[in-house]
C-alpha cells in the first residue's frame, strides 16, 4: 500500500512537472555564454572556457568548494577514526575496549 | 611482498594474486602520467584540477589494493591538506584581488597552471585520505566498540 | 490511450533527467535499508547535474575549448558549476557512508526500522 501511494505520487508529480515544462517552453538569449564564449581568451588568457570560468570568473565559488570537500573529509576522520586515534584509544583503556 | 608496516594493526586480507599485482605495477606510471597530463594540460585542453585530482586518487587505491597496509602516515597527509588549502585561498587574494593580474596579463596562464596544480594535488589527497580511512575502517575498526 | 502515447512522444532530453529525479525520490520515499536511501540521494544528485549539464544544449555542439567555432561552442557556464556539484555531491555521499559505517558496527543493523527500535532501547 505504501510503495503503491508512494509510486502514485511519484509519477503524478513527474507527469504534472513535465506537462508544465512542456506548456511553458520559453528560451531566453544566453548574454552571459555569449560573452564568456567571445571573450574568454583575451579575459583569461587560457584555451579551455571551463578553466576560464571554475578559475577567473567564478574564483569563490572553486574556493569555497575546496574548503567544503575538507571539511567534508574531517568530518569522515571524525567518524572514523584511524590508526592513531584506535592506537591512543587502546593505550588509554587497556583492553577492556577492545570487545564488547 | 612486505607486510611488515609498524603498526600492529594487521591485516587479515587473503593474500593477493600475481596477475593483480603485476598488472597495477605496470599501469602505476602511466596512470600518475595520465593524471598529471590531465592537471597540467588543463588551461589548453579539457581537464583541469579536479578531473586529474580524482585521476590521481585512483593511485591510493591502486596502491591499497597490492598492498593492504595502513603505512601512509595520515597526519602529513592532514598537515598537507591544511598547507594546500591555505595556498588555494592565498593565491587568488594576493594575485587576483589586489589587481596585480590585472596590471601584467602575461602571468595570467601562470596563474591558472598554479591553482590548477594547487586544487589537483589537494583533491588527489582527499579522496585518498578517504578511501584509505573507509578501507582501514572496513577492516580494522569494525572489532572496536566505539 | 492516444493523448498517453502523445505526452510520451513529447517528452525530451531534460524530462529524462526529470524522471531519474523522480526515481531516486521514491527510491527515498520507499526503501527501508540504509544504504539504499543514501543510493537514492546519490541517484538525485545525477539527476540534477544531468538537468543541469542539457541546459542550453544543441546537437552538434562541441567542447568549449579554443579553436571550435564560436557558434558550435557549447555553453560552458553548466559546465564549471556542475564540476562544483559533483565535488559536493561526493562530500556529502562519503559523509552519509562514514555515518552509516559506525550506525552499522554499533547497532548492527542496515534497516531504518530495527534502527529506530534499538535506539529507544
Amino acid at each position: 500500500m505504501r510503495i503503491l501511494m508512494s509510486a502514485l505520487l511519484v509519477c503524478l508529480l513527474f507527469t504534472a512537472v513535465t506537462f508544465i515544462s512542456m506548456e511553458h517552453y520559453e528560451q531566453q538569449e544566453p548574454v552571459l555564454s555569449q560573452y564568456i564564449i567571445r571573450h574568454f581568451q583575451e579575459d583569461a588568457r587560457t584555451d579551455n572556457a571551463v578553466t576560464a570560468v571554475l578559475l577567473n570568473y567564478r574564483m569563490y565559488d572553486t574556493m569555497f568548494e575546496v574548503l567544503i570537500l575538507l571539511t567534508a573529509i574531517i568530518g569522515m576522520k571524525q567518524f572514523l577514526p584511524g590508526p592513531k586515534d584506535l592506537q591512543q584509544l587502546k593505550e588509554q583503556n587497556g583492553d577492556a575496549h577492545e570487545q564488547r | 611482498m612486505p607486510m611488515n608496516s609498524g603498526n600492529s594493526f594487521s591485516h587479515d586480507l587473503p593474500e593477493q594474486s600475481l596477475i593483480l599485482e603485476v598488472v597495477i605495477g605496470f599501469l602505476y606510471p602511466f596512470m600518475l602520467l595520465l593524471g598529471f597530463f590531465i592537471i597540467l594540460n588543463g588551461h589548453h585542453s579539457p581537464g583541469g584540477g579536479f578531473q586529474g585530482g580524482s585521476v590521481l586518487a585512483a593511485l591510493f587505491i591502486a596502491r591499497y589494493i597490492v598492498f593492504p597496509v595502513h603505512d601512509i602516515n595520515s597526519d602529513t597527509m592532514h598537515i598537507l591538506q591544511r598547507i594546500f588549502l591555505a595556498l588555494i585561498l592565498l593565491t587568488p587574494m594576493l594575485l587576483l584581488f589586489t589587481g596585480f593580474i590585472h596590471q601584467n596579463p602575461e602571468f595570467r596562464s601562470w596563474y591558472l597552471l598554479l591553482m590548477n596544480i594547487l586544487i589537483g594535488l589537494q583533491v588527489g589527497l582527499e579522496l585518498g585520505v578517504a578511501v584509505l580511512r573507509f578501507a582501514f575502517f572496513e577492516g580494522v575498526g569494525k572489532t572496536w566498540h566505539l | 490511450m492516444a493523448s498517453v502515447a502523445e505526452f510520451f512522444s513529447r517528452l525530451s532530453l531534460s524530462d529524462m533527467a526529470v524522471g531519474l529525479f523522480f526515481i531516486g525520490l521514491y527510491g527515498a520515499m520507499t526503501q527501508r535499508n540504509i544504504i539504499k536511501t543514501i543510493m537514492s540521494v546519490g541517484i538525485m544528485d545525477a539527476a540534477a547535474i544531468v538537468f543541469f549539464v542539457m541546459i542550453n544544449f544543441e546537437p552538434g555542439h562541441r567542447s568549449p575549448v579554443a579553436g571550435t567555432p564560436a557558434d558550435q561552442m557549447a555553453d560552458p557556464i553548466p559546465q564549471a558549476l556542475m564540476i562544483t556539484a559533483i565535488v559536493i555531491g561526493v562530500s556529502v555521499v562519503a559523509m552519509c557512508l562514514a555515518m552509516y559505517m559506525r550506525v552499522v558496527f554499533r547497532y548492527k543493523t542496515a534497516d531504518w526500522n530495527t534502527l529506530i527500535r534499538r535506539l529507544g532501547d
